[in-house]
């Protein structure tokens, strides 16, 4: 089991030297530039040069043989020396830490994502159970096509159309961002989650602020997992609900209540417990759209301006910063599979 | 197999102990008002940086004038301000288009930066409300030689910054070296800041051989000169723009690099102090109530960053911001219809334009851009994709600078026939729908249309769409493209852009050369293989003249010699939508896209 760990902590190197390999180069690949986004139809080729000089952009990319600088006074190996001092560098729009920005944006995406997945599950899996119970009824054909609409409908859209329904025609939630102006007036976040920074700080009217902010964008971001996490639990819970176990506990005489929940359902959740997992990743891209027409103040936006602006540090620190999350949560996924079942080690 | 719910248990323990290590980086310690450590770096956690030195909006100022840290914004959280919520019950709430990347206004050229620093700092020379013209502001008087070289500013007298120091010659020299002087010891370049304005505006950095820049120099307390290297007769407009509000230079010197940004300071003399802001979310400015002139009618102002447009106008909708701007153009009737909401008026500064490449053959030929001139029908996208609201376009510059537009009407009414003919005289009887590039490869006719909305296109691809509508009415078949912005932007100026594309400028002040230079001068060579150095030459005597008849002679002539050789089509001047409620009164919005905040007010 020891032996796994390492093997598997240490395969996480190249793939995350690839991953920041990979993003510092496509980004230069595309055309454009900091320079050219700062200075936006104002940009000059002189001024563009002189802004790249200063911003460092004059550097070559890996090598420099040019005899004027060190050979590794480039692009690629200035940011890879940062890196390994744990540092994103500067956001050249914004001259602020990539590492403070990270810190102050993770949390808003954690807790949109969060309750996304809370719904998608809260939601998924009961409407997955029924319509394996109810095989072949309505309720199982409408949670098909519910199913259906949630995968196939545009975030974006959906968003606008729940800010116009119940902001604007029945007030009764706020368009967007996270909280109401008045309340970030001399708040204090602890977590960065509001929901729970409320109830730490003892201010209940914050938390409700924030459950209100945080419905509609939650809402809209939990269509795609709901979808297939109620299509996961239907197939599922078919499948056990055909074992033996489960006739044994009807001839029983056991309630439906019972044979469901205590018999099927316990067993029917552990493939949708592996695809909750495998939805971290839609759910940290839809994240880029919902926090768009929400404008909320969450890793989406800030890599979305990034890429906009050509803020190399930013996208670099950002992609680096999610893929990384993603591979160690896979990890820990695949290392706590591994501990229970023994034999995956030596696959 | 073991139990399932083991293993449940066991994935959600790993989760929370994953995820707690995360929220404890991202959470600061709880005490609000922890004692603050000097140094510049914010320790971990510190995601609300407070702006102000002072916990209240009306402490003295003279408390924080000593540089000593002690809840100086540099490093402190938030210390409680009031830490009630509601007492912002009467601020006034502004949907920004996005978020400020600077709150320097020496070192952003960003309008959604801008709009706030002249809230905070104030200029030298100001702007008359909601037209294209000059005010005193921090200066009380200027005067020029002769030859507009030596300008003289007479202080105001009287004036404080934010932390309590004087407005004084020393301080305007100081602003003005920071953004001047690549060697300026309080310049950080070196740590990042470009004052990329300054180099836009003047040609360059002082000591460089292109900058009109000569130099700035303290007369006595409350009078200072400036130098410049040619005739520049404009410089009081140009001083008149944000770009030039000036800072506090203690507050600049204590936050060095950090200044402006959302863990630093930004103190001006401005009607307005910052009070927080919070990344991602919103600005809070606080009324100045030691403010020299009339003071601001509301006790402070949040900014709420929105870049989403239809989100703003859904805002707007909602009763949750009082006002915005940008907003998208078929939302004039959604303001004008809702009972609530007015559409406010604003002169528009910009111009949209559609620019050729000579070089893509037939391009370079004067009759066919003169055809294709004659096939665009300005009046009906104005009608269709602008409201009927604006103008359009017979030269470069909006009505702010009519004094320099050349003399008669467009040239160019819409008239397919006549376009047909000039076709036919340059040998296209039925059109064409291809190009040759200059290294004679053939290929599609391209038409590039922007990726991202303007104000001065708001919707760029129907435009497009009508454009080739239109130009295939007279049998020009064109290929609509499109890409990245950066890359739209970077291809352009590298002269890489074929065929036709879409673009347009918002000036930044009342300078006709801000239009004409930018577009005519020797950059088009490379953009357009437009060469005419007559043109060049006029132009830059234009900026120079001595007196403004010169001047306008000069552009007069500029003017016909574009439309002569029409390289580049302008289209409509139009302005930007903005929207308020019904019940805010006092603003008059400014054709430069941003103004103080002064004059508004709201009964809520």
């Amino acid at each position: 089991m020891f032996a796994y760990t390492i093997r598997r902590v240490l395969g996480l190197i190249p793939v995350l030297l690839g991953i920041s390999f990979l993003v510092f180069l496509v980004l230069r690949l595309i055309p454009g530039n900091p320079a050219i986004t700062i200075l936006g139809e104002r940009a000059t080729p002189r001024q563009v040069r002189e802004l790249e000089i200063q911003l460092g952009l004059d550097k070559k990319l890996f090598f420099d043989f040019s005899g004027q600088r060190n050979v590794f006074d480039t692009q690629y190996f200035n940011f890879m020396r940062e890196l390994a001092r744990g540092d994103f560098g500067t956001s050249i729009i914004r001259r602020t830490d990539v590492n403070t920005e990270l810190r102050t944006r993770f949390p808003a995406t954690l807790e949109l994502t969060l309750a996304a997945l809370t719904i998608s599950v809260l939601v998924g899996v009961p409407i997955g159970m029924v319509a394996a119970i109810r095989r072949g009824s309505w309720i199982d054909a409408g949670s098909v096509l519910l199913a259906l609409i949630g995968v196939s409908i545009p975030i974006f859209w959906l968003g606008l159309m729940m800010q116009y329904l119940f902001a604007v025609n029945l007030h009764i939630l706020p368009v967007s961002q996270r909280l109401d102006a008045q309340f970030s007036r001399g708040f204090r976040e602890i977590t960065g989650l509001y929901v729970l920074d409320g109830l730490l700080l003892g201010r209940l009217d914050l938390t409700w602020n924030a459950i209100k902010h945080l419905i509609m964008p939650s809402v809209a971001l939990s269509t795609v997992p709901l979808a297939i996490i109620a299509r996961m639990t239907r197939s599922a819970m078919l499948e056990v609900l055909s074992q033996d176990y489960v006739r044994t506990a009807w001839a029983k005489g056991l309630r439906e209540r019972v044979v469901v929940t205590r018999h099927a359902l316990r067993n029917a959740l552990l493939p949708v417990v592996t695809i909750v997992g495998l939805q971290l990743g839609f759910l940290l891209s839809g994240a880029i759209l919902t926090e768009t027409v929400f404008s909320w103040p969450g890793i989406g936006t800030w890599l979305y301006t990034g890429v906009q602006g050509r803020d190399y540090p930013v996208v670099q620190g950002g992609v680096i910063f999610v893929a990384f999350l993603f591979v160690i949560v896979n990890m820990l996924v695949d290392l706590s599979y591994a501990f229970l079942d023994p034999r995956i080690q030596h696959r | 197999m073991k139990p399932i719910s083991l293993r449940m248990r066991f994935s959600a323990f790993l989760l929370l102990a994953l995820l707690l290590p995360i929220l404890a980086a991202c959470g600061g310690t709880a005490t609000p008002g922890a004692a603050t450590t000097p140094e510049a770096s914010a320790p971990a956690g510190d995601t609300l940086p407070s702006a102000s030195p002072e916990p209240s909006a009306s402490a003295s100022p003279a408390t924080d004038a000593s540089p000593s840290p002690s809840g100086s914004a540099e490093a402190s959280p938030a210390t409680g301000t009031t830490g009630e919520s509601g007492d912002t019950a009467n601020f006034l709430v502004y949907g920004n288009p996005g978020e400020p990347d600077l709150l320097d206004s020496m070192d952003t050229t960003s309008g959604q930066a801008l709009v706030v620093t002249d809230q905070i700092q104030e200029t030298l020379v100001g702007r008359v409300e909601g037209k294209v013209g000059t005010q005193p502001l921090l200066a009380e008087e200027w005067t020029a030689n002769e030859d507009s070289t030596e300008w003289t500013f007479k202080l105001r007298q009287g004036v404080k910054f934010h932390d309590g120091t004087d407005f004084n010659a020393d301080a305007v020299v100081f602003n003005f070296q920071r953004m001047a002087d690549p060697s300026f010891e309080f310049g950080y370049r070196d740590k990042g800041k470009t004052f990329q304005a300054f180099n836009d505006i003047f040609g360059g950095f002082a000591g460089s051989d292109t900058t009109a820049w000569e130099g700035i120099e303290k007369v006595d307390d409350f009078t200072v000169k400036i130098t410049m290297k040619r005739s520049f007769p404009l410089l009081a407009d140009v001083l008149s723009s944000s770009y030039f509000g000036l800072s506090s230079p203690e507050v600049v010197k204590k936050n060095a690099e950090k200044y402006g940004t959302p863990g630093g300071e930004a103190v001006g003399t401005g009607p307005f102090k910052l009070e927080s802001w919070t990344p991602g979310q919103n600005i809070i400015l606080v009324r100045n109530d030691d403010y020299w002139g009339e003071k601001a009618k509301m006790p402070g102002a949040i900014v709420r960053f929105i870049a989403d447009a239809p989100a703003r106008v859904a805002e707007l909708q909602a009763g949750s911001i009082d006002f915005s701007v940008n907003l998208p153009p078929d939302s004039r009737e959604t303001l004008q219809s809702d009972a609530n909401l007015q559409d406010v008026k604003v002169e528009p500064f910009n111009i949209a334009y559609i620019a050729m490449n000579l070089n893509s053959k037939p391009l370079d030929n004067p009759k066919v851009r003169q055809a294709i001139a004659h096939a665009i029908n300005k009046q009906e996208i104005l009608d269709a994709f602008y409201g009927g609201v604006g103008e359009v376009a017979q030269s470069f510059l909006p009505e702010g600078l009519s004094w320099a537009r050349p003399e008669g009407d467009d040239p160019y009414p819409y008239d397919p026939e006549k376009a047909k003919a000039l076709l036919a005289e340059a040998g296209f009887p039925d059109g064409f729908d291809t190009m040759t590039l200059s290294d004679g490869t053939e290929s599609a006719l391209e038409f590039w249309y922007m990726p991202v909305s303007r104000p001065y296109f708001p919707t760029p691809q129907p435009v497009a769409e009508a454009f080739a509508a239109q130009l295939a009415d007279i049998g020009i078949k064109v290929e609509l493209k499109t890409e990245d912005w950066g890359a739209y932007l970077d291809n352009v100026d590298a002269g890489k852009k074929n065929g036709m594309w879409m673009l347009g400028w918002t000036g930044d002040y009342a300078d006709p050369n801000n239009f004409l230079y930018v577009f005519f001068g020797p950059t088009v060579e490379l953009k357009q293989g437009y060469k005419n150095q007559e043109l060049i030459t006029i132009l830059e005597n234009g900026g120079t003249a001595k007196s403004q008849e010169e001047a306008a002679e000069n552009f007069k002539k500029a003017g016909d010699i574009i439309r002569q050789d029409v390289p580049t089509i302008p289209i409509v001047h139009a302005p930007p939508v903005y929207g308020a409620k019904k019940a805010l009164q006092g603003w008059t919005p400014s054709p430069f896209g941003h103004e103080p905040w002064r004059t508004l007010s709201i009964e809520k």
